[in-house]
């Protein structure tokens, strides 16, 4: 069996974000989506204070809230242990975003290109229509079944990052975070030496990155405040519906009253 | 942490849910009162007449409709619903849909019987359909509470009392539903008793309401050592919704105009505490779906 990680030298990352503009490249990603962010992290106060830039993914649970919530199964554990989606499946109800509790997923919303071009330029490759699903690193699946590195692996000038078969004792990752001391958070793909420094990687990720529906969404909400025809459209139709035929039956009621008096029986 | 339609959704799916498992019950209080002597018979029979099953179960479609229509409206590929009942998982809200379907369809099935009133229709067929309302109503109102507590990295969602709560919360909305039906569209001298009934079914589901209201908060806090969220809960930035929305508008005030209502039997103080439950109800839900979450 295979098992596909990645670990991360969380203590020489340069912050450079080379490999966030590498993924939303390779993976032809829409304007304000990005599968993989470097933030500074800081803790403490001076001089016991530190920092450091955390690169952050999808963690590719053994067991993943996103895939046991999802009720299309457009989320599933593909070979290697790689946590994907269906676009075709998914039907965008996002409760995989809010169950996340990594903040790892994303939903885009509006069918644009960076610098508003209608086409995505041919350095902008990978699926094309993920409009109003969900989406999330793959672990660049394509690149791996061809042999090759995720391609935030490859692209990082530190060389900080190091993708392999987790379950395989010999292999280049698995000789790093012995190493290293890499820590993952339990039951997860993706370790981080994190050197002497002292901090919960699961609260730390949870507190700096999650990321529930309603955030990952605020386009959404723009583009129903401004007006989505379908939208206002039942909504509008609902509700003419129902005022109607309320009157109507509060106006047949006030006739019948009259008529409907103690000693009367129907 | 979810829309507002989301909210919106697991509100009228719930009051509708809870409105149909009421009206069932009702029904079949009515047929083992079938047996007792022939006057209380009489009574039911005058009472739980065919206009106020006819609207209750309307309501209740209508209601359940309009909480389906908000989910479809929040999901970005509403086209593909279906997907939800062609490709089936384990998931909390597979079962849902398929709940809430059902709870639709027995709603509907009930609601035309009273409606057009189909005489034909074996009584034994009915029965069952009702049984099958009620599983179904409890199982969406338990359901619009589960669906939270899935999610269970979120402390205030991961309580056992939540799902209590909500269907307590959804009972005491679906009361406010039917006193409605009663009180604005079927108005009858008959009706009396019923909405004294209603009245003491709705305070009953107010204190018990109330009770695992104060019952989930203190799990909260000594169980899952979340006495920070919870105070955030209570005095953080939904304060406002929680207190007058939900506890003033929710419990306190309906049971005060119930309390009204049994001494001095004015139904204007019904009338009054109908809107004042279903703000209750919604403010419920906008405060535990908008829970901080760490």
């Amino acid at each position: 069996m295979v098992r596909y990680g990645m670990a991360i030298d969380a203590q020489h990352c340069l912050g450079c974000q080379t490999c966030v503009v590498a993924c939303q490249l390779h993976n032809g990603l829409r304007p304000n989506i990005a599968w993989m962010t470097v933030e500074a992290i800081e803790w403490g106060r001076w001089p016991d204070a530190d920092r450091l830039y955390f690169p952050h993914l999808c963690l590719h649970c053994d067991a993943p809230y996103c895939v046991k919530v999802c009720p299309t199964g457009a989320s599933y554990i593909s070979d290697g242990g790689i946590v994907a989606i269906d676009y075709e499946k998914c039907i965008g109800c996002g409760v995989c975003i809010s169950a996340c509790p990594y903040g790892a997923r994303r939903i885009n919303t509006q069918d644009t290109w960076f610098f508003d071009a209608r086409v995505p330029a041919p350095y902008e490759t990978g699926e094309k229509n993920r409009i109003n699903v969900a989406e999330k690193c793959t672990f660049c699946a394509g690149r791996v079944q061809k042999g090759l590195n995720p391609i935030c692996v490859d692209s990082c000038p530190a060389d900080i990052r190091i993708f392999g078969d987790l379950d395989n004792p010999g292999s280049k990752i698995n000789s790093f975070i012995e190493e290293s001391a890499a820590v993952c958070v339990p039951g997860t793909a993706v370790y981080y030496a994190q050197g002497n420094r002292d901090f919960n990687l699961a609260s730390t990720i949870t507190s700096s990155y999650y990321a529930p529906l309603t955030s990952v969404r605020d386009d959404a909400a723009m583009r129903v405040s401004e007006g989505n025809p379908v939208v206002v459209g039942v909504s509008g139709i609902g509700v003419a519906a129902v005022a109607v035929s309320l009157a109507c039956v509060a106006k047949r009621r006030m006739g019948k009253q009259r008529a409907n008096e103690p000693g009367t029986d129907k | 942490m979810f829309d507002n339609l989301i909210i919106g959704y697991l509100f009228l799916g719930g009051a509708g849910a809870g409105m149909i498992l009421i009206l069932s019950l009702l029904d079949f209080v009515a047929n083992f009162s079938w047996k007792c002597p022939s006057q209380r018979r009489n009574a039911w029979k005058s009472e739980l007449y065919r206009a106020f099953f006819a609207r209750g179960y309307v309501f209740a479609v209508l209601l359940i409709s309009f909480g389906a229509l908000c989910l479809l409206i929040d999901t970005g590929h509403p086209e593909r619903f279906f997907y939800v009942l062609l490709y089936p998982t384990m998931s909390v809200l597979t079962f849902g849909s398929y709940v809430l379907v059902g709870a639709l369809v027995c709603a509907a099935v009930l609601g035309a019987i009273s409606w057009l009133n189909l005489v034909w229709v074996p009584r034994r067929v009915i029965k069952v359909v009702e049984i099958a309302s009620v599983v179904f109503g409890l199982a969406t109102m338990l359901y619009t509470g589960v669906f939270l507590m899935e999610i269970d990295f979120i402390p205030l969602w991961n309580n056992a009392f939540l799902p209590m709560l909500f269907v307590l919360s959804a009972l005491s909305v679906a009361v406010g539903c039917l006193l409605c039906c009663l009180v604005f569209f079927v108005n009858d001298y008959r009706c009396d008793s019923l909405l004294r009934m209603m009245s003491r079914l709705d305070m009953i589901f107010i204190v018990a309401e109330g009770v695992c209201l104060v019952a989930y908060l203190i799990f909260a806090c000594v169980m899952l050592n979340a006495t920070d969220l919870v105070f955030e809960l209570v005095f953080g930035v939904n304060a406002l919704v929680f207190w007058v929305g939900f506890v003033v508008c929710g419990l306190v005030l309906p049971f005060i105009l119930g309390v009204a209502y049994t001494k001095m039997n004015d139904i204007r103080l019904l009338e009054a505490a109908i809107p004042l439950v279903l703000i209750g109800g919604f403010a419920l839900r906008y405060c535990v779906v908008n829970v901080p979450c760490m």
